[in-house]
């Protein structure tokens, strides 16, 4: 084994240790399924690790892995087309039954209930988009890369995502 | 509410919503074999198929093939799925295929870089097994065993012994190691801790462990990194009022110097951090993060990551520095602080303070009865005080600066003898117009706060003074322009604020235009060292003491740290804190 297959194998145990939960759950919240997510991400660990030599940097590494991460997401959704029907292995298709009342308090989980479910009727670009900002917390041209699309694109479909977001939720009862 | 604060609130909500979302969550644990199996498939197909394809002969590939991949072909893992609908892959474009036959390909063993636990190097391991070590400490060659141990015996932790998963695939074995919390009259299993291990010849290597939550991280450094000492080390915020132990191991024993930080963070801040001084004379350990539990105050998550030991030969120190004994100005040994010689002699009416080595002269101040005193220079070579500037009547100079490359321009804060009399301090700038004449400017302080602490410190460019101006109960570095400056409003930050957590009180510029700045924090004292306009910690002292001075060696390598009970700190760039031991408290010193 050379120096720079070794080298490879062990900046990829690394990742996985740093990062791999998170980049699981990053596609498990664009795919709604997660056996799926973790396919998704284990393919993007595998070309990780075939790419490394041109790699060699974690940082660029866990960049590479997003892209490979949104785009492998992205591929499963169109032509699956998995979306509705995978969708309720995460959410119930109407998050309001498991809801508790409003009598116990519970306003905070309503809403991140239907959040969520607002969420999932979006655009895919404008759903990632949303997902890589706020649960990613990447910057706009961190999301434009893993995106692979224009910084004005991202603030585009950041700010159309938010506005349907908001109108979806005013809409609910 | 405006649309802004809804905008806001519903960005809070989306945030908060995903997150929660998120941590329910929770893949499987073979994730790192499942990758690493298909990794050793696709590389024994590449290895399998380039040097058939230089044979050019398509049968022999063709049989090869056949043949290898029967004896070698595993069975696919059945929620594993192969890449033939990879969609847009980034470049470098990753292979899209999994369905070529495997062939077996044998490689040599190698000793893991990233490995610090139970041994460093291969000559380690190889002088283990010499030695009957394998039957000696089967441990060693049991990944399940391995982890208990370095939990109990490395990261010393007890307790930390119920096995939650056990994944071993290949040369990597992943052990979920946890325990049972007492929390009144519950027990609860907790996970504490997954390690990570890689096998060597008949050894398994300890490689990294993490917290299998995925709450206890860290982003600095990261796994293999050469660090130097005080090592910072960081990862991102989670939780409310958490608390973590940070510490620097090596399988010799604890590498850190001093106490172990424990950083509190949680509720919203985005990270936490902290330095670390640590002398290693192994070439690798480990960063080693523990978070106790809330519950019963034993481990709750752990975290380590392998780093290597920069072989960085401290910087040295200057050799003397001058502080003050029996009221004189007086040389010192910067080894221990031992005292070898006065420079002055004894001064009726008042003693000396606040030495100041600027070119070869000490300056100081020198009191000359009630409420009166003046700047004073005396050679370091000895020979007669003379002195330098004084304040004006009813007041005294409290802290002084001299620009080194012309010691004609100095600056010192004055205050009222008085308190009742305004204004109740004053900036003053003694500068010079040319090489006959000079001037005098000051600026007003009404009344205590805004107050300068300590001693103001000339800029590189000689037009701007820096000092700690303090405002109640708050203070900041502040910059003074010597020439334009009219009233104590008008300064501006020399550096960014955000690294210095803490309440500044001293500050010195050195030789190579470099700010420095000593804090006191909740936890001790800190030196941050501020360049470009951007500050950065050089290195901490654990305690509750208030730092009086700070003295900067020429070339910014070495500083001196004092507290206002006179205890004296030395830091070397590259080296250890080390407190020096005068026979007598020196609160303010110079070198």
């Amino acid at each position: 084994m050379d120096a720079a297959t070794r080298d490879a194998d062990e900046a990829l145990v690394a990742i996985y240790t740093a990062h791999y939960r998170s980049l699981v759950r990053l596609a498990a919240l664009l795919l709604h399924d997660v056996p799926a997510a973790e396919d998704v991400v284990q393919d993007a660990f595998v070309a990780m690790h075939g790419s490394w030599k041109r790699l060699r940097d974690t940082d660029k590494a866990l960049a590479y892995l997003r892209q490979a991460v949104v785009n492998r997401a992205r591929s499963r959704l169109r032509h699956l087309k998995v979306v509705d029907r995978k969708a309720s292995s995460l959410l119930p298709a109407d998050a309001r039954a498991h809801m508790p009342s409003a009598e116990t308090g519970a306003m905070a989980a309503i809403d991140r209930a239907h959040i969520l479910v607002a969420l999932r009727g979006l655009p895919q670009r404008q759903r990632e988009v949303l997902v890589l900002r706020y649960y990613s917390d990447l910057s706009e041209a961190q999301i434009a890369d893993a995106m692979g699309i224009s910084a004005g694109a991202v603030k585009s479909h950041a700010s159309r995502g938010m506005t349907a977001l908001r109108q979806r939720l005013e809409q609910t009862p | 509410m405006s649309a802004d604060d809804r905008d806001v609130r519903l960005e809070e909500l989306l945030r908060t919503s995903l997150y929660d979302e998120a941590e329910t969550i929770v893949p499987a644990g073979d994730g790192l074999s499942r990758i690493q199996s298909r990794v050793t498939t696709r590389r024994a197909r590449a290895s399998w198929w380039h040097p058939m394809a230089a044979l050019g002969g398509v049968a022999v590939v063709a049989v090869a093939g056949f043949a290898a991949y029967a004896l070698t072909r595993t069975p696919t893992h059945p929620s594993s799925i192969t890449s033939t609908n990879t969609g847009d892959t980034p470049s470098p474009t990753p292979d899209a295929s999994a369905s070529t036959p495997p062939a077996p390909v044998v490689t040599a063993p190698t000793f893991p870089s990233s490995a610090f636990y139970p041994f460093t190097s291969e000559a380690a391991e190889q002088q283990w097994v010499a030695q009957d070590g394998p039957s000696k400490q089967p441990w060693i060659g049991d990944p399940e065993l391995l982890a208990k141990t370095f939990v109990a015996s490395f990261v010393q932790q007890a307790g930390v012994t119920d096995v939650y998963a056990k994944h071993v695939s290949g040369r990597i074995a992943t052990i979920t190691l946890g325990r049972t919390l007492h929390d009144g009259n519950r027990s609860v299993p907790v996970k504490v801790t997954t390690v990570t291990m890689a096998h060597f010849d008949k050894a398994w290597l300890v490689v990294g462990a993490s917290d299998p939550d995925g709450q206890l991280r860290l982003t600095n450094p990261k796994s293999g990194q050469t660090v130097t000492s005080p090592a910072f080390v960081a990862g991102p915020g989670y939780g409310v009022d958490e608390a973590v132990r940070v510490d620097v191991r090596t399988v010799s024993g604890v590498a850190r110097t001093g106490e172990a930080p424990t950083v509190g963070f949680g509720n919203g801040v985005p990270q936490w951090s902290t330095t670390v001084p640590f002398a290693a004379s192994d070439p690798r350990g480990a960063i080693v993060v523990v978070e106790p539990s809330a519950a019963d105050g034993g481990p709750g998550r752990i975290t380590a990551v392998g780093v290597k030991f920069a072989t960085v030969q401290a910087a040295s120190y200057p050799r003397y520095f001058y502080g003050v004994k029996n009221g004189r100005v007086a040389k010192f040994s910067s080894k221990d602080g031992a005292a070898i010689s006065y420079l002055t002699a004894p001064a009726p009416g008042g003693g000396a303070s606040d030495p100041q080595l600027v070119g070869d002269h000490v300056f100081y101040l020198e009191g000359a009865g009630t409420c009166v005193n003046a700047l004073r220079s005396v050679p370091v070579g000895g020979g007669s005080p003379t002195t330098v500037a004084t304040p004006d009547p009813g007041y005294t100079i409290t802290g002084y600066g001299v620009l080194a490359r012309d010691t004609r321009v100095n600056s010192y804060f004055e205050a009222s003898c008085d308190s009742a009399v305004t204004p109740q301090g004053r900036l003053v700038f003694d500068t010079i117009v040319d090489d006959t004449s000079s001037q005098r400017t000051s600026i007003d302080f009404p009344a205590f706060p805004p107050t300068v602490v300590g001693d103001p410190t000339w800029a590189a460019d000689g037009q701007h003074v820096i000092a700690v101006v303090r405002t109640g109960t708050e203070a900041q570095v502040r910059q003074y322009d010597a020439y334009h400056s009219a009233k104590f409003e008008d300064t501006t930050a020399p550096c960014s604020s955000d690294a210095s957590t803490g309440l500044p009180t001293a500050t010195e510029v050195d030789g190579t235009g470099a700010v420095w700045f000593a804090t006191q924090t909740g936890s001790g004292m800190q030196v941050f060292r501020c360049a470009g306009g951007q500050s950065s910690l050089a290195f901490p002292v654990t305690g509750t003491d208030t730092p009086a001075d700070i003295a900067v060696a020429d070339n910014g390598q070495a500083v001196l740290l004092t507290d206002t009970s006179g205890a004296v700190w030395r830091w070397t760039a590259g080296g250890v804190v080390t407190q020096l031991h005068p026979s007598v408290p020196q609160p303010q010193v110079t070198w």
